[in-house]
């Protein structure tokens, strides 16, 4: 056995594999020939064994739910906001230009009103339109804004919701329900050979249900 | 830093796609909630701190700047959130309304009263989630660093006593830490 023990961290990174390659032989064997430092070595796996075999616990379905209800009482995730280094750099050109031109208007007698006034607004726009920050300038109705070109259709099945809304995921649709209507999202991707579009499967499993109260929203 | 597979997911929400982040809850709350339940040893709290850290990771999407991954974040944003729901437990403890519970809420009430969530909760709570944050959720030591706050020394000292702890407890362990003699 070595005089010295090694440092109990090194102990540690041994057990998880994060020794320097360096040090991985020495303390090896030293950790062979020690009965106390091969004692520390064995707690520490059985530790991290203990944990790591109870595995990740799931969340029920009911509070997944809540989390999506909880989602939905909050405002946009993001507003527009003055102060935020990329847009002020725009505010302010923007307000430049307005002064530039109401100095124009008042020195050349109004000719200039309408340009300023269409530059100001082209550098909104770039803003509201552009990058990361294309919240609209905080316009509300995220469904508009952000997926311009999807298409919503509602349906009345047979419920409850939730129901609705497992089977819906149990036969590979994105489904959620949200303010007690269910919401499936239909990802448009390429099935594979032999399987029915996903339109007219989710036609067929709706179908299956028969009509009544719960509004299934159809996303594309 | 690897890439990061919710970027796209990520960039999308971060412009408002609701749905985006919704698939990005769907990714991640499991693990929040194993987070949350392993820290906090309480099924219906676990819930309620998972439900507080979406609604935080939603409300401050426009922050995250991509400096981590966003599982880091997320994790971060719900050791917080856990941490406030046992500061409020303890300011003023409230009787919990609870529904009847379904199989994954039976099961893991199950494994909050056995041997293992027993054992942890002898652990300090620097420690618990520590050990949670690695030997569950799969956390490197800079990942725990950055989630909690604490420098990688600081989470291996920790990670290295929750182990040596929970083994003695569990029956599992013999004598405690060598000394340098």
């Amino acid at each position: 056995m070595a005089d010295r023990h090694p440092d109990e961290l090194d102990l540690l990174d041994l057990v998880e594999g994060e020794l320097p390659r360096a040090a991985q032989g020495s303390v090896a064997a030293h950790v062979e020939g020690c009965a106390r430092c091969s004692e520390v070595v064995r707690q520490l796996r059985a530790g991290r064994g203990a944990l790591h075999a109870s595995g990740v616990l799931q969340l029920s379905e009911r509070a997944r739910d809540g989390i999506s209800a909880a989602i939905d009482e909050e405002p946009r995730a993001r507003r527009f906001r003055f102060w935020e280094p990329r847009r002020l750099g725009l505010v302010v050109a923007a307000t430049l230009v307005l002064v530039a031109s109401a100095v124009a208007v008042a020195q050349w007698g109004g000719v200039g009103d309408e340009q300023g006034g269409d530059a100001a607004s082209e550098l909104a726009e770039d803003d509201g339109g552009g990058g990361d920050g294309a919240e609209g300038g905080g316009v509300e109705g995220d469904a508009q804004t952000v997926l311009p070109e999807s298409r919503t259709d509602t349906i009345r099945v047979a419920g409850p919701a939730r129901e609705v809304a497992a089977e819906l995921r149990a036969e590979g649709f994105e489904a959620r329900v949200v303010r007690g209507e269910v919401v499936v999202q239909l990802t448009g991707e390429r099935l594979d050979e032999g399987q029915a579009p996903e339109e007219d499967r989710l036609q067929a499993v709706l179908a299956e249900r028969g009509p009544g109260r719960v509004t299934v929203r159809v996303e594309r | 830093m690897p890439p990061d597979p919710d970027a796209p997911l990520v960039r999308r929400a971060q412009r408002g796609d609701r749905l985006a982040f919704e698939r990005l809850v769907d990714r991640h709350q499991h693990r929040l909630f194993t987070l949350a339940a392993r820290t906090l040893g309480d099924r219906s709290e676990a819930e309620d701190a998972v439900q507080e850290a979406f609604l935080r990771a939603w409300r401050g999407l426009g922050s995250f700047r991509g400096g981590s991954l966003f599982s880091t974040w997320l994790y971060r944003i719900c050791v917080n959130a856990a941490h406030d729901q046992r500061e409020r437990r303890r300011a003023e403890p409230v009787e919990t309304v609870d529904t009847a519970p379904d199989a994954r809420d039976r099961f893991a009430e199950r494994e909050l009263s056995g041997q293992l969530q027993r054992a942890l909760a002898a652990l300090d709570e620097e420690q618990r989630r520590t050990v949670v944050l690695s030997d569950v959720l799969g956390c490197s030591y800079a990942e725990i660093a950055e989630i909690t706050g604490v420098a990688e020394g600081t989470v291996k000292s920790r990670l290295f006593r929750a182990r040596l702890e929970l083994a003695r407890l569990l029956g599992t362990g013999g004598g405690g830490a060598p000394s340098n003699e």
